[in-house]
């Protein structure tokens, strides 16, 4: 089943063509990452498919369902900065946010919305944080907090927006286990997108190009021509002493 | 005989407990939203509401009370439509807000009313029906605040993940400007509207540097404010000097005195 399907997308901001003629697909289960440099409309896809921008032209579907609709099995962990990091709020708190669907004025969070934070905090090996500030953690820290908080909205596909740009390195490798191991035990969906083409091609199962135009087969295959007109040069794909792993794999 | 037997101490108490309320429940989220300004502009779009009133004749507190918060509420609604930025918004609704104020009330030839009570505040001169609705004003704004506590928390701190959860941050930015204008409104016969920020923003900085949590910043805060208030009557009960001034100059000092012993016990925490 597809989670996610764009078809013919075309998206237009401030008169300027940000995404053109998308197709793309998710498959349930699938692992998916979206490469592009910056400014090549990575936010807004996620954007759009979140139903936070609505497409000139095309359709966007969730589980069958427009985004409006759809987006309640979508869990969001945006780009670090998006928001307020230095919101006088602790870690407990923010993930509670992920279970404020349908509570309504004057309704608080019931005992079984805390003990489901406390679960997740404890499944992310992150309970020990709950009553620290946000402001007062790691890059790494936070991006478990966001992931947290995407999953406490009982998401079936996780949309990740660069998690790895305030992560150090060597946490790299131990945050992709971290997605791998929940898309195993949670059977979730997972579609990132990132401008860092080393860490990706190690750890995702599927690749999208994406420069306005993407380019997608669903599957890890990245042509170089693709790769050259994505990033507007020939791109060394030598990244983090791996070097041409994504080409070597498929051609 | 104690000053606390005077009626207008006492009513200057309970206003200044009102007030002390209202800016430990809008101050801090008006402070780490960084929307000072904002708000200072919807402050001084009251003055357009007073020339209101002043013109038609009707109780300018009033007149200001529906006024300010239309004016929030139609801010709220064409912040993100209007093709000018946030600040430039913000300039033209502070500047408009004085200047229909101000023309309206020349149009009234003769108004002997309190003007710079309004701009400056007295808290020693309001009166028994202001106080109550001040009181009922605070009351319900408390009482909004509650309800949709979680939702206003939840658009303060990231409004592009709501929409996710099923809150449109828009219908709660617009509410809490609406919020907010309301309590520039009970914060106005106390300390007037051009000195409304500094309550609003002050006893918040004061209690940042004891808490950095936010239900006990609210608390502090409040605290802090109703000291400043009342310290501020005092002082002008006794020197005769206006009682709005001398509040944001005391609690100014008390911030600036904290500051730079702070920096004198932690030096290694400057940059």
């Amino acid at each position: 089943m597809e989670a996610v399907k764009l078809t013919d997308v075309w998206v237009i901001i401030d008169r300027k063509v940000v995404l053109e003629g998308v197709n793309f697909w998710v498959e349930e289960g699938d692992f998916v990452g979206i490469i592009g440099p910056n400014g090549a409309g990575k936010t807004t896809l996620l954007r759009v498919i979140l139903g936070l921008i609505e497409p000139a032209r095309g359709s966007v579907w969730v589980y069958g369902f427009p985004p409006e609709k759809g987006r309640r099995f979508l869990g969001y962990v945006p780009q670090q900065g998006t928001f307020n990091k230095d919101f006088p709020l602790k870690v407990f708190d923010v993930v509670l946010m992920g279970r404020l669907r349908g509570k309504g004025p004057f309704r608080g969070f019931s005992r079984q919305d805390r003990e489901q934070v406390e679960e997740i905090l404890r499944s992310l090996e992150i309970h020990h944080l709950k009553d620290r500030l946000i402001s007062t953690l790691s890059g790494g820290e936070l991006q478990r907090v966001l992931i947290a908080r995407a999953l406490a909205s009982e998401a079936k596909v996780l949309l990740l927006d660069e998690p790895t740009s305030n992560v150090d390195i060597p946490f790299e490798t131990e945050f992709f286990e971290l997605l791998q191991s929940l898309r195993k035990e949670k059977g979730l969906t997972i579609l990132l997108v990132t401008h860092d083409v080393g860490v990706l091609s190690q750890h995702v199962e599927k690749i999208a190009c994406l420069n306005r135009r993407l380019y997608y087969h669903g599957t890890k295959e990245i042509r170089p021509e693709e790769l050259e007109a994505v990033y507007g040069c020939p791109v060394d794909l030598i990244a983090h002493g791996v070097p041409h792993r994504v080409l070597k794999d498929h051609t | 005989m104690s000053i606390f037997e005077y009626q207008f101490v006492k009513n200057a108490l309970l206003v200044a407990l009102f007030v002390s309320w209202a800016s430990a429940l809008i101050g801090p989220l008006v402070v780490t939203r960084r929307m000072v300004f904002l708000t200072g502009g919807i402050a001084h779009a009251a003055f357009g509401g007073i020339g209101l009133g002043v013109f038609l004749g009707v109780d300018p507190f009033k007149a200001a009370l529906i006024f300010t918060t239309l004016s929030a509420f139609a801010t709220g609604l064409s912040l993100n439509k209007l093709r000018v930025s946030e600040d430039s918004a913000i300039g033209i609704l502070w500047a408009l807000g004085m200047a229909l104020g101000a023309m309206l009330i020349a149009l009234k030839p003769g108004y002997r009313g309190d003007l710079m009570g309004y701009l400056f505040g007295n808290i020693l001169m309001v009166t028994e029906g202001e106080l109550w609705l001040i009181g009922a004003l605070v009351i319900a704004l408390s009482f909004i605040s509650l309800g949709f506590w979680k939702e206003i928390i939840a658009v303060s701190f990231d409004p592009e993940f709501c929409p996710i959860v099923g809150i449109n941050p828009r219908i709660y930015n617009t509410l809490f400007l609406v919020l907010t204008a309301v309590s520039c409104i009970v914060m106005m016969r106390a300390i007037g509207i051009i000195l409304v920020i500094a309550l609003l923003t002050i006893p918040v900085l004061v209690a940042n540097h004891f808490t950095k949590d936010l239900k006990k910043l609210m608390l502090l805060s409040g605290i802090f404010g109703f000291c400043f208030i009342t310290a501020g009557m005092a002082f002008s009960f006794v020197m005769n000097v206006p009682s709005g001034a001398i509040t944001v100059i005391f609690a100014g000092s008390v911030f600036l005195a904290l500051h730079v012993l702070e920096s004198l016990f932690s030096p290694e925490e400057r940059y």
